[in-house]
């Protein structure tokens, strides 16, 4: 089992700047020859990010202090969240089998616009249903699901998350195109989360850009493959630096690796 | 083909041009000198750096590399030159982003032509 990310007050897990390096890890081999071997196809793709959390409290240091220890000092696998990710999986796949269906709902996709995929939700039922994500998130980590609907007429929209029986969700009406958020920041306890949009009864609207991401409100929005969530991380112990500026401010840099 | 910023051009004025170097010098007693030219020595390198990138421009230039097999090859249009070479490649090293700002982003790769 992955050690959870620990996370600052406000819920977060990095403070800008974040940089973050992408390599693929190709091994060449070379022969007498002079002809090269490479694990082209093969290659894993390398994930490298870092930052500096500046000007942290007594109490934010101590947790990240208590958790560095908790991983061997970077000897344990953790569970990382990319910070500049969409942590939802193909999100703009929802008629693949990566999107789980709940209720009598049709997924129809539409022409893109802007490059940006778009969907058709239709419930031709009698009672709501949905298209939902479960992800592995850490119940502190301060989440922002949203999406951007559009129908012309008013139509209703639920976005939902559920975590050990407990919801949050948030209705939306939709008249024309907006985008709709739903903060995330419930504190229960347990970190399998259920995300999910959801379409009331005898009702269709069409949905795109859906997106999981840590922060406090919506940012840009990222499309993604394989989702920004990474099981298998570690610190980089030859990275980790403390120091502090004055009495109650300290300051931490961070480097987490993961392959995929 | 690599892709192009929302304003449509591919790369910004911090990014430059390499190539290496083309030869390989024997020196002799006498203070002579034989150079040779090396096969395929006209490859060139890019270095490509941008600014202030928009968020959906960084993530396009970083979807285009997650999404590339290593070594294989795709179409870029040297800047320099306006012509396009049609085998080039990410160099070793991947590609860095930086988000600076909640929207703004710098993005930095390597390119190199293969044979």
């Amino acid at each position: 089992m992955s050690l959870e990310f620990p996370t600052l007050d406000n819920g977060l897990v990095a403070q800008l700047p974040i940089e973050l390096r992408i390599s693929k890890n190709i091994i060449h081999n070379q022969f007498r020859d002079r002809s090269v071997l490479a694990n082209s196809t093969s290659a894993r793709t390398k994930y490298s990010w870092s930052w500096t959390y500046s000007n942290i409290s007594d109490a934010e240091m101590s947790r990240i202090l208590y958790f560095w220890e908790q991983t061997g000092r970077g000897a344990k696998a953790i569970r990382f969240y990319d910070p500049l990710g969409n942590l939802l999986r193909h999100s703009e796949e929802l008629a693949t089998e990566n999107w789980q269906r709940v209720g009598p709902i049709d997924v129809t996709e539409l022409d893109p616009v802007d490059g940006i995929r778009q969907y058709l939700l239709t419930n031709s039922g009698d009672t709501d249903a949905e298209i939902a994500q479960t992800v592995n998130v850490e119940s502190l980590v301060s989440l922002v699901l949203s999406v951007r609907a559009k129908w012309a007429g008013a139509v209703n929209v639920v976005l939902a998350s559920t975590a050990e029986g407990s919801e949050v969700n948030q209705n939306y009406s939709i008249d024309g195109s907006r985008v709709c958020e739903l903060a995330i920041q419930s504190g229960i306890q347990g970190s399998i989360r259920r995300v999910s949009i959801r379409v009331p009864a005898h009702t269709q609207v069409i949905i795109s850009e859906p997106q999981l991401e840590i922060g406090l409100r919506r940012g840009d929005y990222l499309m993604s493959n394989e989702g920004g969530i990474f099981e298998s991380a570690w610190i980089d112990p030859n990275q980790f630096r403390l120091w502090s500026t004055a009495p109650g401010s300290h300051s931490i840099f961070m480097n987490v690796l993961s392959f995929r | 083909m690599f892709p192009s910023l929302e304003t449509q051009i591919r790369i910004q004025y911090k990014s430059y041009r390499k190539s290496p170097s083309s030869h390989v010098a024997h020196h002799f007693v006498d203070e002579g000198r034989q150079s040779l030219k090396l096969i395929d020595s006209d490859l060139k390198r890019w270095v490509l750096i941008y600014e202030a990138l928009q968020t959906h421009e960084s993530n396009q230039l970083r979807s285009f590399y997650e999404n590339e097999t290593p070594l294989s090859t795709f179409s870029f249009v040297d800047p320099w030159t306006g012509l396009q070479h049609d085998r080039v490649r990410f160099a070793e090293g991947g590609i860095r982003i930086v988000q600076t700002e909640p929207h703004s982003f710098r993005v930095e790769c390597e390119l190199e032509q293969s044979v």
